[in-house]
């Protein structure tokens, strides 16, 4: 199964250190490379000197929540014409009108908490 | 009212025995009994008037059979002199106008100038002021002409008290300053007594009250001792004159001391006229019972002896009397007749008519003629020819004696019967017709009279209301204009009353005028002789607008009174003039408690004094307040009202009154402050609710999520894992078990203190027992960071206090302590504070920023940061202790410096320590 996949790489913005350890043994298992970046602000950080081919972003965190992650990042791809990357929002907890606010902010998917490992990969490549 | 009469000798004075005199009379030739007769007269007349009646009669008649004409004109003067004394003017008018025409024919200036004067006093009486001031100027210029001083002081007199009468009170001085002269150069003590009595009305009038008073006891001193009336007239002005100085002992002493004069023989006019001001003075100070039985005696008087210009006065008096009594309805009939009598009476002419005697006397004379056939006149119905008589002696002495018979029977049988003014009414129609007519067409009242309904007169007023013309009534019968229901009914009484079985009586008729509008009338009927027929005069006014008014009054006063919010009126100064039932039933004042009362008895001292200026300063500006008070019940029980407190403006756009409407809005605000309670713990429910979820949602399900992936992950990819990473997976499991148990103790805690399921049970205990469980409880985690757990409280600190709940306080505050510190130590302290308990636990760790801080302990404002080794806080263990150290009536806080360490403290209640 590894030796079929093209291998990507993908951006993991996680606060939780468990859900943190989670996703990336799920990322490494399906042979993805993965950075981590602890809060929204390093998850922007990291995106303008990397190229990921997709974005697990979390929505609630500390210093630079998930929202306003996405939305720095779609300002700079629409500045500096960069190509549009995928952007998942995983979240464990989504009011109603919540998925409207996600589309908004330019966020593409969003997968709920608790996920399965196999869930996270179908939604990274669909 | 000081009025001067001249009889032939004026000033005369007979100290002759009145025996001696009657006994020469006996024998005397007819000459000189004449001259007796004439003599008697004149000493009776200040001491028995009826007895000068006698004597000037006796003489009228000699000097009638010996065709003494100068002697018959002296006595009807007399005679006129005499009736005026008794007040009955209509004879006296009579006789002066016959000895009038006597002086006129004989061309006797000299008598003639006091008839006139006498005349002029008559009509001053009668109210025709016109007629009296031209009387009173003829009498002067002629007496000028003869140089009759003794007469020109006295009619100079008289008119000077005309004119102050008639309000030109400067202009009366220079007639008095004149008299004050010409008594003074004559000598005469009468004359110039009676001088100064009229100098002190005029100053009275004019406000002079010292000079007043000083002439008036001038003329006390030179007043001969005979004059009764004038001493009586005098004490009047003086009680006048120490009224107006506010001197009411005094002005009360003088009253009595003319009152008491009655009895000696003071005639009815002086009577009125000393008891209308007597009434007057009561009134002024608040006596109004007195004043009213002393003004009905007056009115008694005035209808006796028709004195209108005592009536003019009178009857404001009483209508303002009877307003002060509150009876309304009386006080508005005499304000009416009061009306009508200066409106048909009073010449409007007077002012200009007097002015113009005082430039230019001498007018008068071309008018002398005319005057003498207006006279003839006014004697049409009982005129005598004089010539004719002189032959027929005996028959007019029997007739003239027949006629004062008559008179002196009517008046005792008119003293008998009530004197309501529908009779005097009655009797002076025929009595003075010519008067009359002219009150009766101009009367406001409807007057009319009737025979079985046909209408045999109507005044104007009643073709004016009805819109019929007279001649349309002559045909119709006034009963057809009644309403059918009750036509039968009001016949029937018309035809008792023609009967006579029906005496005089009110009520109410509803009649259709012209336009069959249906009118309300307020009718008197009584029987009278008209054309010698029975026949039924109807007086009475058209009350339609008046019941109109009333029926919206009445609704009006209904709603008022009905209405379930409370209406206050009150008055300029705040004071009460009225409170409807709701207003008794809802304070429990009852209206007689708060009337006169300001409404601040209610006040419940409880509301802010700004409010009560900025509702004041609001209403006096004329516009409308609008608010809410705490207001206080009768019983002391508090209760919140609504208001809206409007001005009342009167016809000179002035405020008037405060008209207050209150509603007691008490369960409303009952009401209001449950619906904020309410939403209170709606809000709070709403924040727990969502604290709860985000909770479940975000700190539940992430250790689960670990939970959940990693256990799918070793189930799936077992095979193909390592052993170290199989074994981190599992080590993974576990810590996210750890957090998510930790997390569940305290949200079922938390839960348990929202449902109010946590009893709060103190007891006593040593602190250091639990304060070392929980430190072993964190050993194994501190130890995993290097950090040093120390307890530095002292032994036997002992608490009041419930210990589950201060072993979670510790339980969160250590856990923190650890979470939030990469190394160090964690040490805990306790200390005395009077009486509590001062826990203070103090780490090394991050810090919190100062931002943060006041969000520490509220729910619905978190502070939630990770812990140095990424373990999340919930912000729930902080708000949790909180609550709890509340029940314990302490105090938790916070100090913390970012980096260098947080100092958590909290205080429980002391217990003294046991031995």
């Amino acid at each position: 199964m590894k030796s079929k996949e093209i291998i990507k790489h993908v951006l993991l913005v996680e606060d939780n250190l468990l859900n943190q350890k989670f996703a990336m043994a799920v990322l490494k298992l399906k042979g993805y490379t993965a950075d981590l970046a602890e809060n929204g602000k390093i998850g922007v950080d990291l995106y303008t000197s990397n190229e990921y081919d997709a974005i697990l972003m979390d929505i609630q965190m500390p210093v630079l929540n998930g929202i306003e992650a996405t939305k720095q990042i779609r300002a700079m791809e629409q500045k500096n014409h960069w190509p549009r990357v995928k952007i998942i929002a995983v979240t464990a907890y989504a009011m109603p009108g919540d998925e409207e606010r996600f589309k908004q902010a330019g966020i593409d998917l969003y997968i709920a908490k608790p996920y399965k490992g196999d869930d996270l990969i179908a939604f990274i490549q669909q | 009212m000081f009025l001067w009469l001249l009889t032939n000798n004026p000033t005369a004075t007979f100290a002759t025995n009145i025996d001696s005199l009657q006994n020469v009379l006996i024998t005397a030739h007819d000459s000189v009994k004449l001259k007796l007769y004439s003599e008697l007269s004149e000493i009776y007349y200040n001491i028995d008037i009826q007895k000068a009646i006698e004597y000037d009669s006796l003489g009228l008649l000699l000097a009638q059979k010996n065709s003494a004409i100068q002697e018959e004109g002296i006595f009807l003067n007399n005679l006129g002199s005499d009736y005026y004394g008794v007040s009955h003017f209509s004879q006296s008018h009579f006789y002066f106008s016959n000895a009038k025409l006597i002086f006129t024919e004989l061309n006797d200036t000299t008598f003639l100038v006091k008839t006139l004067n006498n005349l002029g006093l008559i009509y001053q009486v009668l109210g025709f002021y016109k007629l009296s001031a031209d009387y009173f100027a003829e009498a002067i210029h002629l007496k000028r002409m003869v140089g009759d001083t003794a007469s020109l002081i006295t009619t100079l007199n008289n008119i000077a008290v005309l004119y102050d009468k008639v309000g030109l009170h400067q202009e009366g001085m220079p007639f008095l300053e004149e008299a004050t002269k010409l008594s003074e150069l004559y000598g005469d003590s009468t004359l110039t007594s009676l001088t100064y009595q009229d100098l002190g009305l005029l100053s009275l009038s004019l406000n002079q009250y010292t000079l007043s008073i000083q002439h008036a006891e001038k003329a006390l001193v030179m007043l001969p001792v005979n004059r009764i009336n004038d001493q009586c007239a005098i004490y009047t002005s003086l009680a006048l004159a120490y009224q107006k100085m506010n001197n009411l002992a005094m002005a009360s002493r003088y009253f009595q001391r003319a009152i008491v004069l009655f009895s000696d023989g003071v005639n009815d006019y002086e009577k009125a006229n000393t008891l209308l001001h007597y009434a007057t003075f009561l009134n002024t100070n608040g006596n109004y019972d007195g004043a009213l039985e002393v003004a009905l005696e007056v009115l008694n008087l005035a209808y006796n002896h028709d004195l209108a210009e005592i009536k003019d006065t009178l009857y404001k008096l009483l209508a303002g009397i009877y307003q002060q009594k509150g009876d309304y309805k009386k006080a508005l009939k005499f304000l009416l007749e009061a009306n009508l009598l200066s409106d048909s009476i009073h010449n409007k002419n007077l002012t200009s008519s007097l002015m113009l005697i005082s430039l230019n006397e001498k007018v008068v004379q071309s008018r002398y003629d005319q005057q003498q056939l207006e006279n003839q006149n006014l004697l049409q119905s009982q005129q005598i020819s004089y010539s004719q008589k002189l032959l027929n002696v005996m028959i007019t002495a029997f007739m003239v004696l027949l006629v004062l018979l008559l008179i002196i029977l009517y008046y005792m049988i008119r003293k008998r019967k009530d004197n309501t003014t529908l009779q005097q009414l009655n009797t002076k129609l025929s009595e003075s017709e010519e008067k009359y007519k002219a009150v009766v067409e101009q009367s406001p009242e409807i007057m009319l009279i009737h025979q079985h309904g046909k209408l045999l007169f109507a005044n104007q007023h009643f073709y004016t209301v009805l819109g019929y013309s007279p001649d349309e009534l002559t045909t119709l019968s006034l009963f057809n204009l009644i309403l059918p229901e009750e036509k039968e009914k009001i016949v029937q009484m018309a035809r008792d009353r023609m009967d006579g079985k029906l005496p005089q009586g009110s009520y109410e008729i509803k009649a259709f005028n012209k336009d069959k509008k249906l009118l309300y009338f307020d009718m008197s009927f009584s029987r009278i002789t008209y054309n010698n027929q029975p026949a039924i005069l109807g007086i009475g006014n058209d009350i339609t607008d008046r019941k109109e008014n009333l029926e919206t009054i009445k609704k009006l006063t209904a709603a008022i009174e009905q209405s379930p919010n409370m209406i206050l009126i009150t008055n300029m100064k705040g004071l009460i003039e009225y409170a409807n039932p709701a207003f008794s039933l809802i304070t429990g004042y009852t209206s007689e408690e708060v009337l006169g009362r300001n409404p601040r008895i209610l006040s419940s001292g409880k509301v802010n004094i700004h409010i009560y200026r900025e509702l004041w300063e609001t209403i006096l500006s004329g516009k409308i307040w609008r608010g809410e008070l705490l207001n206080k019940k009768k019983n002391g029980e508090l209760y919140w009202e609504s208001l809206v407190i409007s001005p009342i403006l009167n016809e000179k756009n002035a405020i008037s009154h405060f008209v207050t409407i209150m509603e007691d809005i008490s369960k409303r605000k009952t009401f209001e402050n449950a619906l904020h309670e309410r939403e209170e713990a709606l809000h709070q429910a709403n924040v727990t609710k969502d604290k709860f979820f985000s909770i479940i949602a975000h700190d539940l399900k992430n250790p689960f999520n670990a939970i959940l992936g990693f256990s799918s992950l070793l189930t799936a990819e077992y095979e193909n894992l390592s052993d170290t990473e199989r074994r981190s997976y599992i080590e993974n499991i576990s810590m996210a078990a750890n957090s998510t148990y930790s997390l569940l103790e305290n949200l079922l805690e938390w839960s348990r203190t929202q449902t109010g399921k946590i009893k709060f049970a103190p007891t006593t205990f040593d602190l250091n027992g639990i304060i070392n469980e929980t430190m072993n409880l964190h050993q194994t985690q501190a130890s995993k960071k290097g950090i040093k757990l120390i307890s530095e409280v002292p032994f036997n600190t002992f608490v009041n206090a419930d210990k589950n709940m201060v072993k979670t306080v510790l339980r969160n505050l250590f856990s923190n302590a650890v979470k939030f510190s990469a190394s160090g130590e964690v040490r805990i302290t306790a200390k005395r504070q009077e009486d509590f308990v001062e826990v203070c636990i103090i780490d090394t760790g991050v810090g919190i920023p100062a931002e943060g801080l006041d969000k520490l302990f509220k729910l619905d404002e978190q502070y939630l940061a990770e812990g140095t080794d990424y373990e999340k806080g919930t912000g729930l263990g902080l708000i949790l202790s909180k609550e709890f150290i509340d029940k314990h009536g302490g105090r938790i806080w916070v100090k913390s410096n970012r980096n260098t360490g947080s100092r958590f403290y909290f205080t429980l209640p002391a217990q003294e320590q046991k031995n």
